[in-house]
């Protein structure tokens, strides 16, 4: 999963939403931090305070 | 539009949060308003410049966003404004708006949050490239899941039941192996008391076909496989 790939990185991406969205797949919600707390979400999670998924909310 | 930058390669507290000009769409290209961009260690990296890639200076980090279609250049007829839509733009994410090519958007499916999506990328994408391009895992298999209790254990648990292999899940305490077996683990082996490759081998009826570690993914029934029965995940 990197940017060498684009076709295949975007039928992934596809094949990941067709089967978390038909709930074969079953993504848990994330922690969430604002946009202007980007260094503490990065220093949660080198820190390992923080398990799981991490998002930004703009 | 505000945009996290790394001006320099230095400690995490250096980034910045800008505000910079709304992005116009280029031919081809939709904006998306970010709803939510998943943050993932390595971004921790690349912005210290302990990452074997260094972007070029200065950069906007995140690498997977979800949002709204909130603009279309000419050309784009595959994507409308408004669509709710996931990409992997590789840099750039870490913003309120994000510039990217039509082509490289997914529909987000009704039933899933814009959180959801963005957190599928790195564990589930990983697992699922694994599982499926550089190995091939198939019905009735025993996989075995080293780490399960964490992200991408678990994202290795839920993919591998989802592709009908059996799994066992090994962890340091019951309380992540009661998480993988959540995730549809039909065994456990809690490495802190018991025997990892003694159990392993008894649980499965003799040894199992795929092993997931924390980087590789070891295919030991299957040496000629590619990348030489070993197959890392990124």
């Amino acid at each position: 999963v990197d940017g060498r790939d684009p076709e295949g990185n975007q039928a992934l991406l596809a094949e990941l939403m067709r089967l978390a969205g038909d709930g074969s797949l079953h993504p848990v919600e994330p922690t969430e931090y604002g946009l202007d707390d980007v260094v503490g979400a990065l220093t949660d999670l080198q820190d390992r305070k923080v398990g799981g998924k991490v998002v930004l909310v703009p | 539009m505000r945009s996290v930058v790394c001006h320099e390669f230095a400690p995490i507290d250096r980034l910045v949060l800008e505000e910079r000009p709304d992005p116009s769409p280029d031919p081809g290209q939709v904006v998306v308003a970010v709803r939510a961009a998943g943050v993932n260690f390595v971004d921790g990296l690349f912005v210290q410049g302990k990452y074997q890639i260094k972007p070029p200076l200065p950069f906007t980090p995140g690498g997977e966003v979800a949002g709204d279609v909130v603009a279309i250049g000419d050309g784009v007829d595959s994507v409308a404004v408004g669509d709710r839509v996931l990409a992997m733009p590789w840099m750039g994410g870490f913003a309120s708006h994000v510039s990217l090519p039509a082509r490289s958007v997914v529909p987000i499916p009704g039933g899933l949050t814009y959180g959801q999506a963005a957190g599928l990328v790195q564990s589930y994408g990983t697992m699922l490239f694994s599982f499926t391009k550089r190995t091939q895992v198939t019905r009735g298999e025993w996989v075995l899941v080293l780490g399960a209790g964490g992200g991408i254990g678990l994202a290795a648990v839920d993919v591998a039941t989802h592709l009908g292999a059996r799994v066992i899940a090994a962890a340091s305490s019951p309380a992540k192996l009661a998480a993988a077996v959540a995730a549809g683990a039909e065994a456990t082996i809690d490495y802190e008391r018991e025997d990892l490759k003694a159990r392993a081998r008894e649980l499965s009826g003799g040894g199992v076909d795929v092993v997931v570690d924390r980087s590789v993914i070891a295919s030991p029934s299957r040496p000629s496989a590619p990348c030489g029965g070993w197959a890392a995940t990124w």
